[in-house]
Parts: C-alpha cells; sequence; structure tokens
C-alpha cells in the first residue's frame, strides 16, 4: 500500500500498478511523441493517479491510459508552440530523425490513429473502447484505422518492393 | 520453406513494425518508474497543483467519465529531475532501435494524411506498365529467338533493355515460359491504348530510359543446356522522363527521376550473387525466369539448412507425369495438397512451365513443417477440352482442422483481416454477422486480385473458380501461370474507364452523377473500393465545406465498411481537397464537384458548410487543422482554450493562454537545464510565481 502522502487516503494496491506498467508503457510509446520517453509519460501518469482516491476508478487499466493519452496530447502541443515561436524567430534548424524506415512510416501517422492501429490490430481491443481510449469518436476512429492499414500496407509493400 | 525464409507480407510487417514501436525507448522498470511516481505524486500534493484538472495550457489530463480529486486549482508546469518528474520538462530525445544512415524527416504535425501527386502518378506509370508493357511483349512473343550462347543471352537481354527494346527482351526468354503470356498481354496492350494510358502500345516504354552499362558475366554449366550466368559487374541506370509519357499519365505529376543500381553489389534474394539460369532450346539459348527463381529458392534454403543438391535438369519426362485426365489431375492436386503428398503435386506441374518436379528435393524439404488440416466435404471438377488446354470449373467446401471451414465456388462475403473477437459490442450491428468461412475463394479472381494488390483483405465475390490445365505427351498438368494469367485477364478486362480515373484520379472524363446541395444528404448506391459518385454544386470563395457519411454497417470487422471518402474537384477534373474530415475552403466562386467514394457500406452522403455541420461532423483535430488548395495547415488554438502568440523575450519564450478558470498562464519556455518561470495571473487579479530547474 502506499504510504507517505500527508493528508491523502488515497490508498493503492501498488502490485496494481506494477502489473499495468508495461501495457501501460506499450500504449505510451505508441501514443506519445518520438522524442518522449514512455516511461516518463508513465511515471507521470502513476503520480497523476496516486493522488486519486482509489474507489472513484473503475478501471484502473483504461484509467492511466486516458491519462497516458491526455498528457501525451498536452506535449504534443507544447512542443508544436516551441516549434512556431522558434520558425518565427528565424532559426532553420528543422528535426530530423533517424529510424529504421518501417517505424518512420509510424511516425507518418497521427499518434491517436498509430495507437489505435495497436490497441485494434496487435492487442485486438474492439474499436469502440479504442476509440474512447484515445479520446476519439468511433466514426473517426473507424475512418482513420481503415486509412492507415491502407496506407501503411501501401508504404510497406513499396519498401519491400525496392 | 519455413517462416524464417520468406518475406513478410505487409500485414505482418506493419504488426511488426507497431510491436517494435511499442517496444521503444529506455526502460526503467516497474519499481522505479513507480518509485519516481510517488515522489513525483508527493511533489504534486506539496505544491499543491492542480493536477486533475488541466495541464499547463489548458489541456483536460482528467479523463472525464472519472472525477477528479477536488485540489485548488491552479495550473503550471511542474519541474524535477529525471526520473523523478514531469513528463513535460524530462524529455531527452531517444535513441532510435537501428539508426540509418540517410536521415528521415518526420512529420510530426498530425495533419492529415493526404495521397500525394507523386503517388498517384506512380499508380498511373504502374498501370502504364501493367497494361502497356505487356502489349509489347505479347507481340514479342510471336517472334522466333534465342542466343548462340548462355553469356550472349543475358547480354541480349542487356542490350534489349538498354534499348527500351521489350520485343528482343521477350525474344531471349524461354519460350515455354513466355507463351503462356500472350494472351493476357494482348487483351492489356488493347485495354492501355483505349484508356490513353500509353501514347503507342507498341512502344510502350517511351519516357522510360534504361541503361546497362559494362556489364560482365560468369558462366557455370550445371548440366548439358542448362547454365548457370552470373553478373559480376555493370550498372543499370533508369531515367523517367515525363515529357515521353502518355500525357494522361504525365498530368498526374510525374517528375523526372534517375536511379543507378551497381550490378556487382546490389545481389540477388539471401545477399547471393544476382544471377540467372540460361537453358537451351531447340539450339537457342533463353533466360529461365522458372529455373531461376528455382534455383535462386534452392541456394537460399541451403543457407541455414541441410543442403538440398542440384536437380536433375532436363530429366523430367511429361509421359511419367500428370494425370489420365483434366479432371483427375485437378483432384489429384487436391488430395496431394491434404495427404501432404508433395512428390505428387510437383508431378501435377508441367515441366516446361514450372519445374518442380526436378526440383521436388527442395519442395518436399521445404515443405515439411507444412501440414494441411482439412477435410473435403465436397468437391466438383468439369473440365472443357479445347486441344491441348483444358479449363476446369471447381467448386467444394469442407473443414479446418482449427474449427473453421473452407468454401471454393459459390458466395464469397467480405473478409475481415483484422477480425477482432466479437463484433456484437459495436453500437449499431444490429443482428449477429453470420460466420463466414475461414478460407473462401470465389469468382471474379481479377476483380480480389485488384483488392489484394491495392487495398487489406477482400471485397465479396461470388461465381465459379476455373483452373487452367495444359496437356503435354498425352498427361494433363494443372498450370499454375495459366491460372494465374487467367485471373490477370479477369482484372484487365474489368478495367473500365472509371477504374482507370479512380486510380489516376482523373475525373475529367467522367460525367456527374447529379447535383448536390449542402446540407441535403444523397442517397448512395454504388458499392465498390474502386467505385465512385460524382455531384456538382455550386460554391463560394472562402466557404468551407465538409462530408458527412452514413454507412450502412457498423461491423468493426468490415475493412471497408467506413473507408469511404470525399474529395472536392474542379469541372476540369483536378483534384483539390478532401472533405473527409476537415473543412475544405473553396478557393473561388464556382462550380464544383465532389467525388464520393463509397467503399462497401457508405448508405447516405451529405456536404455541409462546415458553419452549418452538425456537432460530430467536424473532426475532432478541425480546430487544429484546417485545409485548402495549397494544402493543410495546423494551428494551436481551440475555440475552448483560446492560445495567444508566443513572443520570444530576454528570458526565454514566453507563451501566454488561459486555462478553464479564466486564468491567464504565461509560461517561459527555455531550453532543457536552463530556468523555467511559470506565471499564473489569476482572474482576481492576484499572481503567483513559480521558478525552478531542470538538471542538463
Amino acid at each position: 500500500m502506499l504510504d507517505g502522502l500527508d493528508g491523502l487516503e488515497y490508498r493503492h494496491d501498488l502490485d496494481e500498478f506494477r502489473a499495468l506498467y508495461e501495457p501501460t508503457r506499450r500504449f505510451a510509446a505508441m501514443i506519445g511523441g518520438h522524442d518522449v520517453e514512455p516511461d516518463d509519460l508513465v511515471q507521470e501518469a502513476f503520480a497523476r493517479v496516486l493522488l486519486v482516491e482509489r474507489s472513484r476508478i473503475d478501471d484502473l487499466g483504461r484509467y492511466l491510459r486516458r491519462i497516458v493519452a491526455n498528457l501525451a496530447h498536452n506535449e504534443r502541443r507544447r512542443l508544436r508552440r516551441k516549434a512556431s515561436a522558434t520558425a518565427r524567430l528565424g532559426d532553420d534548424v528543422a528535426t530530423i530523425d533517424r529510424y529504421p524506415s518501417d517505424l518512420s512510416d509510424l511516425l507518418q501517422i497521427e499518434p491517436r490513429v498509430r495507437c489505435l492501429l495497436y490497441l485494434v490490430d496487435v492487442e485486438g481491443e474492439p474499436i469502440a473502447i479504442a476509440a474512447d481510449t484515445v479520446g476519439m469518436a468511433q466514426p473517426s476512429a473507424r475512418m482513420a484505422l481503415t486509412r492507415a492499414r491502407r496506407r501503411l500496407k501501401a508504404t510497406l509493400s513499396e519498401e519491400a518492393g525496392r | 520453406m519455413n517462416d524464417r525464409d520468406r518475406f513478410p507480407s505487409p500485414d505482418e510487417a506493419a504488426t511488426e513494425a507497431l510491436r517494435r514501436w511499442a517496444s521503444r525507448g529506455t526502460r526503467r522498470g516497474s519499481d522505479a518508474v513507480l518509485a519516481a511516481a510517488q515522489a513525483r505524486a508527493a511533489e504534486l500534493q506539496h505544491l499543491g497543483a492542480n493536477v486533475h484538472s488541466h495541464d499547463s495550457d489548458g489541456f483536460s489530463i482528467e479523463p472525464t467519465p472519472h472525477p477528479a480529486a477536488e485540489v485548488p486549482a491552479t495550473a503550471g508546469r511542474m519541474t524535477a529531475r529525471r526520473g523523478e518528474t514531469t513528463m513535460s520538462d524530462s524529455l531527452e530525445p531517444i535513441a532510435p532501435d537501428r539508426p540509418l544512415d540517410e536521415p528521415v524527416a518526420i512529420d510530426m504535425s498530425g495533419r492529415p494524411l493526404r495521397v500525394p501527386r507523386r503517388n498517384r502518378a506512380i499508380a498511373g506509370v504502374g498501370l502504364a506498365a501493367l497494361l502497356g508493357v505487356g502489349g509489347y511483349a505479347a507481340f514479342a512473343s510471336q517472334t522466333d529467338g534465342g542466343a548462340r550462347s548462355p553469356e550472349a543471352a543475358v547480354e541480349q537481354l542487356a542490350k534489349a533493355i538498354s534499348d527500351e527494346d521489350a520485343l528482343a527482351a521477350v525474344d531471349v526468354l524461354a519460350p515455354a515460359e513466355v507463351a503462356s503470356m500472350r494472351a493476357s498481354l494482348e487483351q492489356a496492350a488493347t485495354k492501355a491504348e483505349q484508356f490513353d494510358i500509353v501514347e503507342d502500345a507498341a512502344r510502350p516504354l517511351t519516357g522510360i530510359d534504361f541503361d546497362v552499362d559494362g556489364l560482365t558475366t560468369e558462366v557455370e554449366t550445371l548440366a548439358d543446356g542448362y547454365a548457370k550466368v552470373t553478373i559480376t559487374g555493370g550498372v543499370v541506370d533508369v531515367a523517367i522522363e515525363p515529357t515521353g509519357l502518355a500525357p494522361r499519365v504525365q498530368n498526374r505529376g510525374v517528375e523526372p527521376t534517375r536511379e543507378q543500381v551497381d550490378l556487382a553489389e546490389s545481389g540477388g534474394p539471401g545477399d547471393l550473387g544476382l544471377f540467372v539460369v540460361a537453358v537451351e532450346r531447340d539450339g537457342g539459348w533463353y533466360v529461365s525466369p522458372a529455373y531461376t527463381g528455382m534455383e535462386y529458392a534452392r541456394e537460399v534454403w541451403n543457407q541455414d539448412h541441410t543442403p538440398v543438391p542440384a536437380p536433375a535438369f532436363g530429366t523430367a519426362d511429361p509421359a511419367s507425369l500428370g494425370a489420365g485426365t483434366p479432371e483427375s489431375a485437378v483432384r489429384d492436386a487436391l488430395e496431394a495438397w491434404r495427404a501432404s503428398d508433395w512428390v505428387r503435386l510437383a508431378e501435377l506441374a508441367p515441366p516446361a512451365e514450372l519445374p518442380v518436379w526436378e526440383y521436388r528435393d527442395l519442395v518436399v524439404a521445404a515443405s515439411r513443417d507444412l501440414e494441411p488440416n482439412f477435410t473435403v466435404e465436397r468437391f466438383d471438377v468439369q473440365a472443357v477440352v479445347d486441344g491441348s488446354r483444358a479449363t476446369a470449373t471447381i467448386a467444394g467446401n469442407g473443414s479446418l482442422g482449427d474449427g473453421g471451414t473452407w468454401q471454393v465456388g459459390g458466395e464469397c462475403p467480405v473478409t475481415f483481416p483484422h477480425a477482432s473477437d466479437s463484433a456484437s459490442d459495436s453500437p449499431g450491428a444490429g443482428a449477429p454477422i453470420p460466420a463466414a468461412p475461414s478460407f473462401c475463394l470465389a469468382g471474379n479472381a481479377g476483380g480480389s486480385l485488384v483488392t489484394n494488390l491495392f487495398l487489406f483483405g477482400s471485397g465479396p465475390s461470388e461465381g465459379p473458380i476455373t483452373v487452367e490445365l495444359v496437356e503435354h505427351g498425352g498427361r494433363w498438368f494443372v498450370s499454375p501461370t495459366r491460372t494465374a494469367l487467367d485471373a490477370l485477364n479477369q482484372f484487365v478486362a474489368s478495367v473500365d474507364e472509371r477504374f482507370v480515373a479512380a486510380i489516376l484520379e482523373d475525373y475529367a472524363g467522367i460525367e456527374p452523377d447529379g447535383t448536390i446541395q449542402l446540407g441535403v444528404p444523397v442517397e448512395v448506391s454504388t458499392r465498390g473500393v474502386f467505385d465512385f459518385e460524382i455531384y456538382e454544386f455550386d460554391g463560394r470563395a472562402g466557404q468551407e465545406v465538409i462530408g458527412e457519411f452514413e454507412f450502412a454497417q457498423s461491423d468493426e470487422r468490415d475493412l471497408f465498411c467506413c473507408s469511404g471518402d470525399a474529395r472536392i474537384v474542379r469541372p476540369d477534373g483536378e483534384v483539390l481537397g478532401d472533405v473527409s474530415w476537415y473543412p475544405f475552403a473553396l478557393p473561388v466562386d464556382g462550380r464544383y464537384r465532389v467525388v464520393v467514394r463509397p467503399g462497401t457500406a457508405l448508405v447516405t452522403f451529405t456536404l455541409w458548410d462546415a458553419k452549418d455541420a452538425p456537432p460530430g461532423v467536424v473532426n475532432d483535430f478541425s480546430d487544429e487543422v484546417t485545409c485548402d488548395a495549397n494544402g493543410c495547415s495546423e494551428t494551436v488554438e481551440s475555440s475552448a482554450f483560446p492560445v495567444s502568440d508566443c513572443v520570444e523575450g530576454p528570458a526565454g519564450t514566453v507563451c501566454r493562454y488561459y486555462d478553464d478558470e479564466g486564468n491567464v498562464v504565461e509560461v517561459v519556455e527555455t531550453p532543457i537545464g536552463d530556468p523555467v518561470s511559470v506565471t499564473t495571473a489569476k482572474a482576481s487579479g492576484t499572481e503567483t510565481t513559480a521558478s525552478s530547474s531542470l538538471a542538463p
């Protein structure tokens, strides 16, 4: 049990967090920016949840994922603002990252959609739940999934043919 | 071959890429992360920040279905050392798993994925190649050829490529392997001319320049009349000059391209050297694609398995192989497959077309782990013989070892390669989806070919399946090449102007199906991955329009159910933009067209003036992305949390925005390691300031 938080009685079973570390980390890796450490997202999400009364959370796994999704979204906004400010300053230093080509293909997919792909196609989650987890409407999620699959397949087929 | 001996399919590659991406980053482990999280939680509590309501830019962190703890409402970024800190300020670039030499520019903008014009151009060139090159080869296959030696055959092939002379190139390919392509390619040539994919079917490669220089080879005799020709040196130069292409393809935005390949360094499959197998037929030497493929398969297999010796080349005697009738050849093939009798299966392939019988040791070795597990409940074969050829119509069904069923012929539903276990949890799914055969193959194989070439999975199909057979030495053989070409014929036959328009996104020659009024739904009657309907409407400059889609079914297993989209097109056919996700701003007053591509289940389509669109039509992201004829741009402003411009100040970049309490938040963003200050100007006028720094 978690102790040491003054004045808080939101006690949690830490084994629950340990058990959810791996799946939450995978989710964080998918939805986080390419320059965001998944563990940092997980850590911050854990911290936020530790401050919430456990009895108020129905499904801890989904709750953590939503927090991770929101944190990741926030971080992207912050970085975009920063990039925008940098551009206004006339700094022409571009961000160039190096990845294996199949991973850079994934990077070209909007992070929430990339995460949807992972949840539905790898983890086998129903679209309804996956869409809710990443904060998308179901119809949008369906269309996004179809297009992402199509795009990814086309890109990977192109690469396989090279 | 076993799994590691084959290339992953795009589906597998995508899944593998997703898995790798999911495991990226530096793993600290659950205990370390949890310990740091506890410290972070204590810090948050100590600072009294509202970590549950909104982060620094006002974006909600708290999942909406779950109430948050009631803590004081302030806003700001919290900082600490890496491993104990908020993700906002502790971010370090991750080390890529396997850096490549070539840098890859990463687009993290989150903007919609649009089909670049270059891709359409590539589709056009591909279509031209499919429909045009083949036609050229068809005429070539009528001529006699052959070279005086194995190396001469390869040199002749290289020269033919350099001269863009497909006739000469086909002339040095083994006749028995090329001859079966003739009818298919003639049909393709006709289609290519019909739809202006190529200007001249006799010269389909105009605009594409091949050049082979400095070719050197080594010849190894495999057997009498069989030789392996290894390419030891040479450079292939390939250039695309758009002005030489047919205007219809040229207009798709083809750009000049030049590629150079060093043949000595490029190698073949399995890092083997580049080689071909040449065969002697009637006194002339020819390059054999079939023997080349089989020999590569054998050498790749031998790299990490018990070596399979070279076959006894040229020993297949048709009179002792095959089957007595076309029907028995097909039945025997199915039974051999079911019984894992790979030698018998190899006996049923035409030796001159596909030398698998000579390579039967390899076939048996590579198939050792294959255990087809199915039963046959019904299998009907009817063959129509035409001289030394026959066409067998087959239909049947049975069960699979995993509890599923298989079916050939009849009617196949849409397949769901990404099926989840249950479709019943999809709201709107209605009645349960009937169980579909695990494996189903039915008519219109060409249509399935198209679907699988361009998209995932396969669409619905129905009708009998046909298998082509050939007779040699009084015995009948199942012809894989002719059967595959039969499917290709069906595809080519199904190509029409609308299909070409869809592939090239060139709708200039298509008459509109009607008009559409903004806000008034139209019923979409077409169904299909490559179908579309075109409606006209009048628009104003700056007017933003967006499409709304209503689908017939909401079964998440149907890959194509929700793949419909809509494009805004000028009357001259040029595609201006997509209105499937984001509002599109019309550039000028005038008449426009909207091309609606329905997928498999679109029922109604509504084109809205974005300002009149009902809630939910405008996509979640559309407050961040706007599109016009110049492309999509992105802003971080949202109506809920307006953000002012960031200003560069002496201490760093200062961004001001509002939280949901109406507080003005100022954040000075500085490089990692420098002090970060967060100032919250409360709506009441009071002000709090926090400042801390990150460890470098």
